[in-house]
């Protein structure tokens, strides 16, 4: 943030200069038009106030062209860091802890919240000096001419801050709402785009445009209640700006005119009074700038307001990316104590009470009806989530899914690229005979080889174009890949034909014989059969437990 | 400037709130342009009447004056801002569900020319960006035309006409340097936007695939590749805000050499007596209040450039035909529903193996198919050519005895229903993800359909019951309790045509034994279609066949 803060004060400097000048520009406008109206000065006579005038005039310029792109550097240092930091702690806290977040919205913290930072940085702080300061040195000038009038101005002025903080403080409030409502809007429309060919299928796309319709006007009324708030305190400001160079102007009118016979009143000249006048309009102009960057101050506090929770939700220790380790051996030793874990906090329990002892290399089936558990325990193993209580270890320590685990889902994620970089997940520099063998293990190549690049075609979002089983065979190309001493399966057979599992269980087995721990959740009786261990599980217990070489255990 | 015309026109049914914002945007910057004027004026006059020099100056009407224009000044600024701020977000929310109604005539294989989140940041930022075309470019330019048009008047009536080469420098300020800046900052606008899009699609990607990303270890190179994409997007950004802040420097330059020009040519007509000194005054102040009307210009057509490319965007979607458009004189089904596959050959590109080469399949009443193969082997085409959403190559499906190709798609899908191969869920309740099929249902209703789909006994353990959220694509339900849904989702729309493509994915035994009996009785009633890669992984059907090779054999009943 260093820099970042440098380029803040130097943003700063340049608009408390760049203002302070404006006292030297009034002055001099004043200075000509005095010369010329009561001395009766031509042209000739003036030049040289003429040119500096035009050197004020350039030199402000140059101040506030330095001013804006000072603040837009800090700003975009800021957010660039800001969207890494908030991308990173996502990444810590895991799938199964954000799964009640919509991914809409979450990408919407990092893309939009961040970017609703931008003016409060960029415009807003830089401001905030400027508008101390030049006011102030605008009043000492004014001071020097008739006291009265400068206090014209002191007296129209300290009004102001009190009802910024009166009406920032709704806008915050209202502001953090509409951010809530932006966020929403985001994981509507993504929801709704996504699944645009089922609602097509149901004939509910005219209603589902309706309710798109409804939200964006949703969006407008939060927006305008936000905006009417933010406007009313700039409303306030212009309001107190003209009313002191109304005020200004008929007290400098009537002084002038010999209609006050008190205080400084009868001294005043036409100078100090086009030059009180001058100066009155950027006695406020600093304040109304940093009242209309005020709603960017809301909305980057709305904006916080959506991404501070999220940071807040503690992340266990962010996993190390790993050393390139080579790969082990044998498979690993999982042990599960009294084993509890909850969710929605504990309102649905998920597993209670699971012990178990799996040992090496041995191929474990999870069975039982859908929503029992199964899932959450090997969430647990893929490190997504902690126990509420227990201990799950493997190999005697926690679990360290980086070096020991190949996860294949229920629903494998695709990523933009081609289907060899898919498979190289892991390893991307793995080389192509690598890639080529995990691909013939999982019966990739069966159908890429049809393809007219091969392993080289690039995939669709979400690996559209691939049928579902085609996109498990990916995913085990990139597990087998990955030679992990861990396997953890989500029902990966789950709509595969019999001969493309046949093909998915041969590739585990290939895996298998290299000794590794497999867990795969499934109610196939083909991985049933295949496995040395079938667990069931019901309602978050172990409720059976059987080995093929013992029968019951 | 073509790809903002239809945007144009598509505000057109707003037009009274822009031209009111118009009306209240001219009116703030007279107000306070004379604010200023009238007090230098009235100053300027004061001094002199003190002096002696103007006998019997009326000081009550210039004092009344100011008094209304401070008000009115307030009074219109908030009105004008609040006016262009309803407009143009009303303006927005057309946009949008016109976009989204755009959309949705896509088939499958049109829509899949875009990424969701490509869509979505067109939906949500495109349309945002588009703000700016009324609030920073169409009501400020033509605010400063007005002003200016009649600050030309003015100055003319009261002064030599030289006094027009002020509004000129003016008019320079406001409105050719922009049309540079314009120029210049184009390509850097429609740069950031790429960049965005690019920090918005890995930002959907690393999210969306976290659970990948951090098993194997890719999540630095995913954080990598956002930061690379945040850095392409500051670097064009800071490059408009540049160009941005020059055009703006430009133009208050600008807007200041007319002051000093005011202020010189002024000064030359008062030491020869062609104008008084209070007229002077009031011009010079003039000046400067217009100045700053027209200075902010310059900033905010630097944006024009990105406005630009959200708007082609936006146009590229917009205008997307579906490749399989409704068809010119539809036919209405009547009867009972039937479906018949006559002949069809289907491949996805022209070289590409035949998926199905020749198949014939016939759907009556009461009767069910089941087609099993290998993955691969075309079976869930057989789906997508008789729901039309892709057109075999020869052949056709008839729905009704009507070719679905001459069938309106909501008479269509009406009469079919399907269960996909996919699971998709919304983000909503469970009664609202069920009344997609039938929106004015009754609970009974639903319940009756959960029932059937054996999720009766899971939807009653639930504290919240039917209004329990599914989360985003039924996260928050297990695969099997997803398709059950979506199965009861099905069985609520009650379409006398049924497909059902691997109904019992990811269920355990006993749950589709449970289906198998409850269902049976109500696809008894209709024409069924199981697609499945083994029959017990289906509901009973009447007869079977299998796929291989692009052509059906029949089976023995099993």
């Amino acid at each position: 943030m260093a820099p970042a803060r440098g380029l803040l004060s130097l943003a700063g400097g340049a608009g408390v200069l760049s203002g302070l000048l404006v006292i030297a520009q009034a002055g001099l406008l004043a200075f000509i038009l005095d010369r010329a109206i009561t001395h009766g000065d031509g042209l000739s006579a003036l030049t040289g106030a003429f040119a500096w005038l035009a050197l004020v005039m350039g030199l402000r310029a140059a101040l506030n062209w330095s001013r804006e792109t000072l603040g837009q550097a800090a700003a975009l240092s800021i957010q660039s860091r800001l969207r890494d930091e908030l991308f990173a702690h996502m990444a810590a806290l895991g799938p199964v802890r954000l799964a009640n977040r919509h991914s809409g919205s979450l990408s919407s913290a990092i893309v939009e919240q961040v970017e609703g930072m931008n003016g409060y940085y960029a415009r807003y702080l830089p401001q905030v000096a400027v508008s101390l300061l030049v006011p102030l040195g605008i009043f000492i000038a004014a001071l020097t001419q008739d006291w009265l009038a400068a206090l014209i101005l002191l007296f129209t002025a300290p009004l102001i801050p009190f009802f910024m903080a009166l009406l920032g403080m709704g806008a915050e409030q209202v502001s953090r709402r509409q951010q809530e409502t932006v966020s929403r809007l985001g994981g509507h429309f993504l929801d709704r785009l996504q699944g645009l060919t089922t609602l097509r299928l149901f004939n509910a796309q005219e209603r589902a445009a309706r309710e798109v319709a409804e939200a964006a006007d949703g969006y407008r009324v939060t927006t305008m209640k936000v905006l009417r708030v933010a406007f009313l305190s700039s409303a306030v400001l212009e309001f107190f700006s003209a009313v002191a160079i109304a005020l200004v102007a008929m007290y400098v009118g009537f002084a002038l005119i010999g209609y006050l016979q008190w205080g400084p009143a009868t001294q005043l000249t036409l100078f100090s009074g086009l030059f009180i006048l001058l100066m009155a309009p950027d006695f406020f102009q600093p304040l109304r700038q940093l009242a209309l960057h005020y709603h960017d101050r809301a909305a980057a506090l709305g904006a916080a307001q959506t991404i501070l929770p999220l940071l807040r939700q503690q992340a266990p220790p962010t996993p190390t990316p790993p050393p390139p380790t080579p790969s082990r051996s044998g498979g690993v030793s999982i042990r599960f104590r009294d084993v509890h874990v909850g969710f929605d906090e504990g309102r649905r329990t998920a597993l209670r009470g699971i012990s178990l002892d799996i040992r090496p290399g041995e191929r474990v089936a999870l069975a039982g009806p859908s929503g029992a558990g199964k899932s959450t325990l090997l969430h647990l193993l893929a490190g997504f989530i902690e126990p509420d209580q227990g201990q799950v270890s493997v190999d005697g320590a926690a679990p360290d899914p980086l070096r020991q685990a190949a996860w294949v889902g229920q629903r494998p994620h695709l990523f933009t690229g081609t289907l060899a970089d898919n498979i190289r997940l892991s390893h991307p520099d793995a080389d192509q005979a690598t890639v080529i063998r995990a691909a013939t293990d999982a019966g990739v190549m069966a159908f890429a080889d049809r393809l007219p690049l091969g392993l080289e075609t690039v995939l669709g979002e979400r690996g559209r174009g691939l049928s579902g089983g085609q996109a498990q065979r990916v995913a085990l190309a990139r597990a087998a890949l990955k030679q992990a001493p861990l396997w953890l399966l989500d029902e990966p057979t789950a709509g595969l034909d019999p001969e493309a599992e046949a093909l998915v269980l041969e590739a585990l087995e290939r895996s298998a014989t290299a000794g590794a721990t497999v867990l795969i959740a499934s109610h196939h009786p083909r991985v049933l059969a295949w496995a040395d261990r079938v667990i069931t599980i019901q309602d978050g217990r172990v409720v059976h437990d059987a080995s093929e070489s013992s029968g019951a255990a | 400037m073509n790809d903002l015309i239809p945007f144009l026109r598509l505000a057109l049914p707003r037009l009274p709130w822009f031209l009111g914002g118009l009306l209240l945007a001219v009116l703030t910057v007279v107000a306070a342009t004379g604010l200023l004027a009238l007090s230098g004026w009235f100053i300027t006059a004061s001094a002199l009447a003190g002096a002696g020099l103007i006998i019997a100056l009326d000081v009550y009407r210039p004092a009344g004056g100011i008094r209304a224009l401070a008000v009115g000044r307030t009074v219109a600024r908030y009105a004008e801002r609040i006016v262009n701020h309803e407009a143009v977000l009303r303006h927005l929310a057309d946009l949008r569900s016109w976009l989204f109604r755009a959309l949705s005539p896509l088939d499958p294989g049109t829509l899949a020319r875009f990424r969701s989140a490509d869509l979505l940041q067109r939906l949500v930022g495109d349309i945002d960006t588009l703000d700016g075309l009324f609030l920073r470019v169409i009501t400020p330019t033509l605010t400063a035309v007005l002003t200016l048009l009649g600050g030309a008047l003015f100055f003319g009536l009261l002064a030599p006409l030289t006094v027009l080469w002020v509004v000129a420098v003016l008019a320079l300020a406001g409105l050719i340097l922009p049309a540079i800046a314009v120029a210049l900052g184009g390509r850097s606008g429609e740069a950031r936007i790429q960049a965005a899009a690019q920090v918005r699609e890995r930002t959907v990607e690393g999210v969306q695939g976290l659970a990948e990303l951090r098993v194997f270890g890719a999540l630095p190179r995913q954080r990598a590749a956002l930061a690379a994409a945040e850095r392409d997007r500051a670097e064009a950004e800071i490059r408009l805000v540049r160009w941005g802040a020059l055009g703006d420097t430009a133009a208050m330059l600008a807007g200041l050499g007319a002051v000093w020009l005011a202020l010189w040519l002024g000064v030359g007509w008062l030491s020869q007596d062609l104008v008084t000194a209070p007229i002077v005054v009031l011009l010079v102040l003039a000046t400067l209040g217009l100045s700053e009307a027209v200075a902010m210009l310059p900033g905010a057509y630097q944006r024009l450039g990105q406005i630009r490319a959200a708007a082609a965007r936006l146009l590229e979607v917009a205008h997307t035909r579906p490749s399989l458009p409704e068809p010119a004189h539809p036919q209405r089904p009547d009867g009972e529903g039937s479906l018949t596959l006559e002949g069809i050959r289907l491949r996805y590109g022209n070289d590409a193996p035949w998926i199905l080469d020749g198949v014939d399949l016939s759907l009556q009443p009461g009767r069910s198919v089941l087609v099993t193969g290998a993955s691969g082997a075309g079976k869930t085409s057989l789906t997508t050519v008789a729901l039309r959403l892709v057109a075999p190559q020869a052949g056709e499906a008839r729905v009704c005895g009507i070719p679905v190709q001459s069938m309106g798609y909501t008479d269509l899908y009406d009469t079919v229903g399907v269960l996909g191969q996919e699971t998709v869920l919304f983000a909503d309740t469970v009664a609202a993800n069920l009344r997609l099929a039938r929106p004015e249902a009754d609970e009974e209703t639903l319940r009756e359909a959960l029932f059937l789909a054996g999720l009766d006994d899971f939807i009653a353990a639930l504290p919240q019951g039917l209004d329990t959220a599914v989360g985003e694509g039924g996260a928050l339900v297990s695969g099997g309790q997803a398709r059950r849904l979506a199965l009861a989702r099905l069985i609520l729309k009650d379409a006398p045509v049924v497909i059902l493509d691997e109904p019992f994915r990811g269920l355990d035994p006993a749950t589709i034994e449970r289906l198998r009996q409850r269902l049976t009785p109500w696809l008894s009633r209709r024409a069924t279609l199981v697609i499945a890669h083994e029959p017990a992984m289906a509901p009973p059907c009447t007869t079977h066949y299998r796929l291989q090779e692009g052509r059906l054999q029949e089976m023995a009943s099993s």
